[in-house]
């Protein structure tokens, strides 16, 4: 049990989720001299506490303990991270800066001010220096490197991504680990188990009504607020609140199909560093990459798949987990009355869909060509395959009906620019007509990042924080 | 007697673990992190998910006299994939799925 906080708190600014958007605007503040409660609805935990992708981590680690879902057709189970440091603890920490083609994008469709490569670089410049990356030393695990020569000999480009991992101590580099001990440094408070259920504006200043797990009801009053509780629960807090100006309106995800590859020779040992091969010549329409292979996640995604899954106990050095992921589903956020969890719907356009399911068959000819002797799509009614020749037995679109659609990114769900037509705030976060209340999460992206998403959550969170502050919150 | 939510989650993981050769965990251990995660789900998700598993649970009674949980292995088994196989399928593969997280995570 945590331990109990006073039922009245006073700060000069309150940043509400403690994942990479809240823990990066809090260390800026508590560094420029105010007082800064950092206030977090999950544990605060040691980053080994638990095996990564254990069951316990899912657990106590997981909001919802993983089981989250985006209704639609076909739905998208979701998973985010809920403890100090939000998703950064439980992510696998590949990095990329947002693609200038990106940004640009955003610029233009929601007239985002000041939101170049060149304009951003300094603010990932500094993330970075915090959060370090890296390229893994020495060669890629087997499984990574296959698909890198399934590409090479289709004659595409793939590329061994960076990681926000320190190679040298074998840690990764969570919030809690770099961002968050920077911020308890420069004096700031980190309020752990305590989950914000309303926000007020009240004689000048905002007050947060929260719910601690030992104190029960705490009330916070700050001069200034971010919220920052990432893509679904910053909207639920806001709509709750009563501000919904595009708010929670367009959700956004990078929703995978997964398929499982059988090898000729070993490419799945225990202890092997994360695999970091991507395929990213064909983004936005689909990008490839691999997933995580210990045997409980390779079960998982061949749940509906079982005369593969009965290969496990026998082939699972042999066996490799690959995803392919879009942009594809448009969603929404609402609160229920009564309700403490926000329901989220979502909706594909065809063509979306499409490129997804052309990007799952590009993913199979890149496993047979790196000399899978077998692949099986993880989707119920698909057969194993034998051969590129056995594709031809594919459906010929993604069958809405069995897509098992999953992702560990969601974003652009009060996205952030000058049109207030789509922007729930401006080009810096502060929300439209809210007497200064910012946002500083993965909520602000305009769109799918393409990339993986940290990086820019990080980088936009510092580049808003610094403009907050030379404002005064104004 | 009456329908008994924990011991049809015992069960149905107790069916997968029995099926899934060479998975190293228990069914118990399956059962308690089925329970964890349906105890941590979004509120308005647990009633109608809790509400299905109960009648499946009575599901056999009209035709066997028991609860699927007081079958034997062999039916529980038989009765478990044919409702995989038909309209249940989806709140199946959600007890698999997590089942199988469990029994392969040892
Ligand atoms: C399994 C997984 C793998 C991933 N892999 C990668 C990867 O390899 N590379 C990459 O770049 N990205 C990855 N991501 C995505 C990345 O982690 C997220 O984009 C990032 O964490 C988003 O940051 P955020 O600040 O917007 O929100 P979050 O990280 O979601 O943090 C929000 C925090 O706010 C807290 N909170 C919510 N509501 C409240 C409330 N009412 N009161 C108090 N606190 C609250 C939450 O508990 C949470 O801790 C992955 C994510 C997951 C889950």
């Amino acid at each position: 049990m945590s331990e109990p906080v006073a039922d009245r708190l006073r700060a000069d600014v309150a940043v509400i989720g403690s994942g990479p958007g809240g823990s990066v605007t809090a260390t800026l503040c508590a560094e420029a001299g105010y007082s800064t409660l950092l206030v977090e609805e999950g544990p605060d935990l040691p980053l080994d506490a638990m095996a990564h992708f254990s069951g316990e981590e899912i657990l106590h680690k997981y909001r919802h303990a993983g089981v989250t879902m985006a209704f639609g057709n076909p739905s998208i189970t979701y998973v985010e991270g809920r403890c100090v440091g939000g998703g950064s603890e439980v992510n696998r920490g590949l990095y990329h800066r947002t693609p200038p083609y990106v940004l640009e994008q955003w610029a233009g469709s929601h007239h985002v001010d000041a939101l170049t490569p060149e304009a951003l670089a300094p603010h990932f410049e500094a993330c970075e220096a915090t959060a370090r990356i890296a390229a893994l030393p020495g060669t890629p695990p087997p499984l990574s490197q296959r698909l890198g020569e399934g590409a090479m000999r289709l004659g595409w480009d793939a590329i061994a991504a960076h990681r926000l991992y320190d190679y040298e101590t074998g840690r990764k580099q969570s919030m809690s680990a770099t961002f968050v001990p920077r911020f308890r440094q420069a004096g700031g408070r980190v309020i752990a188990d305590m989950r914000a259920q309303r926000i007020r504006r009240i004689n000048g200043r905002w007050e947060v009504t929260a719910r601690h797990r030992s104190t029960g009801s705490v009330t916070i009053v700050a001069d200034a607020l971010f919220v920052a509780c990432g893509a679904v629960q910053t909207p639920a807090l806001l709509r709750r609140s009563g501000i919904r100006h595009n708010i929670g309106d367009s959700l956004r995800f990078h929703p995978m199909l997964k398929a499982v590859a059988l090898f000729d020779t070993p490419v799945n040992r225990l202890g092997d560093p994360d695999p970091v091969h991507q395929i990213k010549m064909f983004e936005p329409r689909f990008g490839i990459g691999c997933s995580i292979s210990s045997p409980a996640m390779l079960a998982l995604a061949l749940a509906a798949n079982p005369p593969m899954r009965a290969r496990i106990a026998a082939d699972a050095a042999r066996m490799g987990l690959y995803y392919v992921q879009n942009g594809t589903g448009h969603g929404r956020v609402r609160t229920l009355p009564g309700c403490h969890d926000p329901v989220v719907s979502v909706c594909h356009e065809q063509a979306e869909l499409d490129q997804l399911y052309d990007g799952l068959q590009h993913l199979i000819r890149a496993l047979f060509a790196a000399g899978a002797q077998a692949v099986q799509p993880c989707m119920p009614g698909f057969a194993m395959l034998r051969s590129v020749e056995d594709m031809a037995t594919l459906p010929e679109c993604l069958p809405r009906k069995s897509a098992m659609l999953t992702s560990v990114h969601v974003f652009a769900s009060c996205p952030m620019g000058e049109d207030r037509r789509l922007s729930a705030t401006d080009s810096w976060g502060r929300i439209h007509d809210a007497d200064g209340l910012r946002i500083a999460d993965a909520s602000l992206m305009c769109g799918p990042t393409i990339a993986n998403p940290q990086g820019s959550v990080m980088a936009i969170a510092h580049r808003n924080a610094l403009h907050a502050i030379a404002r005064r919150f104004a | 007697m009456l329908p008994d939510f924990t011991a049809t989650v015992g069960a149905l993981a107790a069916t997968v673990a029995e099926r899934e050769q060479g998975a190293g965990g228990s069914p118990q251990a399956a059962r308690d992190f089925v329970l964890a995660s349906f105890a941590a789900m979004p509120g308005y998700l647990r009633p109608p998910l809790r509400a299905a598993t109960l009648f499946f649970d009575a599901w056999p009674l009209p035709r066997r006299g028991r609860f699927f949980h007081a079958l034997s292995p062999a039916e529980r088994r038989a009765q478990m994939e044919a409702w995989e196989a038909g309209p249940a399928h989806m709140l199946m593969r959600f007890y698999v799925s997590l089942a199988l997280v469990s029994l392969w995570h040892e």
